[in-house]
């Protein structure tokens, strides 16, 4: 029966991987494709969701995006990732002043309102995909390293922890093979949603005229391009908006499921 | 050949907020576990036979006193050398990673410490040693949720056995057993202390377990030593008080139920605010653990003076 | 109506991942007023759920046949709450979760005697006196204390004296002696003994404590795997006792020389058996055995086995 809750993410995240895979062989025009005799069409045959300001066709646009958001996703996620769960497994697993002094830089960071401070990073780094995903990493690690420093300080005092140390092994190898493999279940929900959160955030950005620029067709940009013309004509700024909500809607019920099956799992091991 | 050996050893655990309140969890307890001997190590709960026990297997340092491993301190011995001595725990459900099979869990110690040469010769002394504690061979693919106590607190003692340990520390492993597993897990341990010649520091706290297996056996009280045996000698002639006390009610002899009759002294014997033969000497100084017999010690003050204590 | 509990055709299974696991299977009892009772088995058994369906406690996924009686009506699932907690108490075998950690103890017994429609002058008194009789040592210093300041075995002894806000007529004592060393186990067993024969209170001590359950009843059933195997006067355990089941288990304690039956488990098995439960174990089997399921024999006036091969 749980099991149902996750088909649905589970296609939804299918469907968006396969389209930003095979985006060139499903834009119906050149994404970059000026028309500028049919400017602002409403969704028609030729152009499935219609056209923007500049004619081009917002469908193909929008398949080209999935590739951006997603491999922007992807790439921030993945350096919060690594660089929170290293920083977690070390403040956790280490000497008190170790774990004394990265907590303490946590808190730090933590005392800025994130957004905020993701917002002033990327306004002083000034546009650009590579200084959007260091504004988007420069917090995002944050959260995992106090989640899995937290697993790491329970997991320590458990008993096969203490045979593993009766055994004689290293705390290298005690760290890696038996304290990340209990948390990596709950690191993959962790990335899940922030996965979700990235896309938001990048969007957001972008909107803001602080990522992506030009005629690259990202989601944000492309909402924030057809904002002006929301009275006149809302379907420049609905689909990208429809677009962005369904990748974060995918990723965050992907993370619920994912925990409702760990959680099941860990009932059937003990 | 002594294995193992204790002087004066203290362990204090500060707690508290502040970290100011002290608990003396063990205070100088000599002992020496010789080779191949089974020794039970008896006390309640509190009394110090678990820390001490952690203390004999490297995982906690001394406060004061020293430790000596066949001689050696704990710091000059290599990791392999550490290896000789094992643990097995009191709660088999917690001793295996639920993550990886058990057949990886065996055979992890042994690639780690690269103790034997290849694959093959690794798969013919799980076997053999499977064999030993009468665990199928499938169990090699199955995880250790899929076991109950009984198994696992075998497989524990197998993945201990590869490591060829010379000493063996068992905490309570009975305890969380039923009745009849426990038989099981008694005749185990004493079929590999007959083949393999393992010394066993068995702790626990349930006398004919103890009785059963050990040929010595140490009593502790409140993190003290307070007599130290043959099995015979205490099981027929135990002198100290509290060693009576916990005999009579193992053996659901008359008993009474011991009341504090005092506040606790801030020196003199441990016992003394419960002892029913209580005498001055008692509150002034702590008793030492003195031979009274050949295979004998006694930490009481009324035993050693023979009878010329005060009486108060 | 001379007995306190009646237990009849009892049967309990759980839903477990489309399963259904038979815990408890047709169980007989009775209990009468001041009879001290003792249910051994091994985990797995089914003793717990006796308890726990008794106390009308058990999980949603439990099915229950069958039917108890309470001094002459039968236990519903709507009459249960009138009963526990008042004139049938639990006590737990997990004692470390089984107090409220938020409250002092003294709040929470607070609670129970308001329940009991104490006046409010009165509670502290009854509550130093209940303390006082589980005979806690420093009682005067227990209401202010918060759980995780007390010790397992004061812990337990807490409870016991919550457990008695109400006198009930029945305790249900659940492992009392489990993981106790020698000196805390008499204490306890001293201890039930005294305050049950005082009030003549009826006890039901659900052990595998071979020597707790003679020590203190004076009637002994074996359970295996949900099925009474044997029941029996207390004075005639060691002796006398006829299930091959029985036997194995006091052959089991090393006093009596660490005898392992071959393949005895107290697991519980996943699948419901034709004949007798015990049959993979036992040395008197026959097949016979495993024709259909032996019948409850009386072969003395208090001595019932469940046997075809022994009766």
């Amino acid at each position: 029966m749980k099991k149902y809750n996750l088909i649905i993410p589970a296609v939804l995240l299918v469907i968006l991987v396969l389209t930003a895979f095979f985006a060139p062989y499903l834009t119906l025009h050149d994404p970059f494709a000026q028309d500028l005799d049919n400017r602002f069409m409403s969704p028609s045959k030729t152009y499935l969701m219609g056209t923007d300001d500049l004619g081009r066709c917002i469908f193909s646009r929008l398949i080209l995006g999935t590739r951006v958001s997603l491999l922007i996703g992807v790439a921030v996620v993945s350096i919060n990732t690594l660089i929170g769960t290293l920083v977690g497994l070390i403040s956790g697993f280490g000497h008190k002043i170790i774990d004394s002094i990265i907590m303490g830089i946590i808190d730090i960071l933590l005392a800025f309102p994130g957004a905020i401070l993701t917002l002033a990073v990327a306004g002083i780094l000034g546009p650009g995909l590579l200084n959007m995903i260091i504004a988007l990493t420069i917090l995002g690690w944050v959260s995992y390293a106090r989640f899995v420093r937290g697993m790491v300080l329970s997991l320590k005092e458990r008993e096969f922890i203490e045979s593993a140390r009766c055994l004689r092994f290293g705390n290298i190898h005690i760290l890696f093979k038996h304290i990340l493999p209990n948390c990596l279940g709950q690191i993959v929900v962790l990335s899940s949603m922030d996965m979700a959160g990235v896309i938001l955030m990048a969007a957001g950005l972008s909107f803001l005229g602080l990522g992506v620029q030009g005629s690259f067709p990202e989601w944000g940009l492309m909402l924030n391009q057809g904002k002006d013309y929301l009275r006149v004509t809302p379907h420049l700024a609905t689909f990208p908006g429809l677009a962005i909500m369904a990748a974060a809607l995918a990723f965050n019920l992907l993370g619920d499921g994912l925990r409702d099956l760990l959680q099941g799992e860990e009932v059937h091991f003990n | 050949m002594l294995l193992l050996e204790f002087y004066e050893v203290t362990k204090v655990f500060r707690q508290g907020l502040l970290r100011k309140g002290k608990l003396e969890a063990v205070k100088r307890v000599s002992l020496e576990i010789r080779s191949k001997e089974i020794f039970g190590l008896m006390g309640e709960s509190g009394s110090g036979k678990s820390t001490l026990g952690k203390i004999a297997l490297g995982l906690l340092p001394p406060s004061s006193g020293e430790v000596l491993w066949e001689g050696k301190q704990w710091t000059d011995l290599s990791p392999k050398e550490r290896l000789a001595v094992q643990g097995i725990s009191q709660n088999p459900y917690g001793v295996f990673n639920p993550r990886h099979k058990i057949g990886y869990s065996l055979s992890e110690p042994l690639d780690y410490h690269r103790l034997l040469k290849d694959k093959e010769e690794m798969s013919l002394r799980i076997k053999e040693i499977l064999e030993l504690v009468n665990v199928d061979e499938d169990s090699l693919s199955k995880y250790p949720g899929q076991f109950s106590g009984g198994q696992l607190q075998r497989l524990a003692i197998a993945r201990v056995l590869l490591l060829n340990p010379n000493i063996i520390v068992a905490d309570e492993p009975t305890t969380m057993l039923d009745l009849t597993i426990q038989a099981q897990i008694m005749h185990l341990f004493k079929r590999i202390h007959e083949q393999k010649g393992v010394a066993i520091l068995f702790i626990s706290h349930d006398l004919p377990v103890v009785a059963a297996l050990a040929q010595r056996i140490g009593i502790m009280y409140s993190g003290r030593l307070v007599e130290i045996g043959s099995t015979e000698e205490i099981t027929n002639n135990a002198l100290h008080p509290y060693t009576r006390l916990f005999l009579a009610a193992a053996r659901e002899e008359t008993f009474l139920e011991p009341q504090s009759h005092d506040s606790g002294a801030d020196r003199g014997c441990i016992y003394c605010s419960i002892c029913d033969q209580v005498v001055e000497i008692c509150r002034q100084k702590e008793p030492e653990l003195i031979r009274v017999g050949p295979e004998h010690d006694v930490a009481c003050h009324l035993v050693n003076s023979g009878g010329n204590g005060d009486r108060s | 109506m001379s007995n306190l509990l009646e237990i009849h055709n009892l049967s309990v299974t759980y839903g477990l991942n489309g399963w259904r696991v038979l815990a408890v299977r047709d169980l007989g009892l009775t209990l009468g007023e001041g009879e001290k009772l003792a249910i051994i088995g091994e985990s797995g058994a089914g003793k717990s759920t006796i308890a726990n369906t008794i106390m009308g406690l058990l999980g949603t996924n439990a099915k229950v046949h069958g039917a108890i009686y309470f001094k002459g009506s039968q236990v519903k699932p709507e009459t249960v709450n009138e009963l526990r907690g008042k004139e049938i108490v639990l006590i737990p075998q997990n004692v470390f979760n089984s107090i409220n950690p938020v409250f002092t103890i003294g709040e929470q017994m607070e609670d129970l005697q308001s329940e009991a429609d104490v006046a409010p002058e009165q509670r502290k008194g009854r509550i130093l006196e209940l303390l006082r009789r589980v005979r806690l040592p420093r009682p005067e210093s227990i209401p202010g204390s918060f759980s995780h300041q007390l010790s397992g075995g004061m812990k337990q002894r807490v409870l016991l004296a919550m457990g008695l806000s109400q006198s009930p007529s029945l305790i249900i004592a659940d492992e009392p002696t489990k993981g106790l060393d020698p000196i805390r186990r008499m204490g306890i067993l001293n201890l039930l003994q005294q305050l049950v024969e005082q009030n003549r209170q009826s006890l039901m001590l659900i052990t595998h404590d071979i020597k707790a359950a003679a020590f203190l009843c004076e009637t002994i059933t074996l359970i295996y795997k949900g099925e009474m195997m044997e029941k029996l006067p207390a004075a005639h355990l060691y002796e006398n006792s006829m299930h091959p089941y029985s036997k194995a288990l006091l052959a089991a304690a090393p006093e009596k020389g660490l005898q392992v039956p071959s393949q005895i488990n107290g697991e519980l098995s996943r699948f419901p058996v034709t004949g007798c439960s015990y049959a993979a174990y036992c040395q008197l089997f026959r097949n016979s055995c495993l024709e259909r399921r032996p019948g409850l024999h009386q072969v003395a006036p208090d001595h019932w086995v469940r046997c075809d091969a022994v009766a």
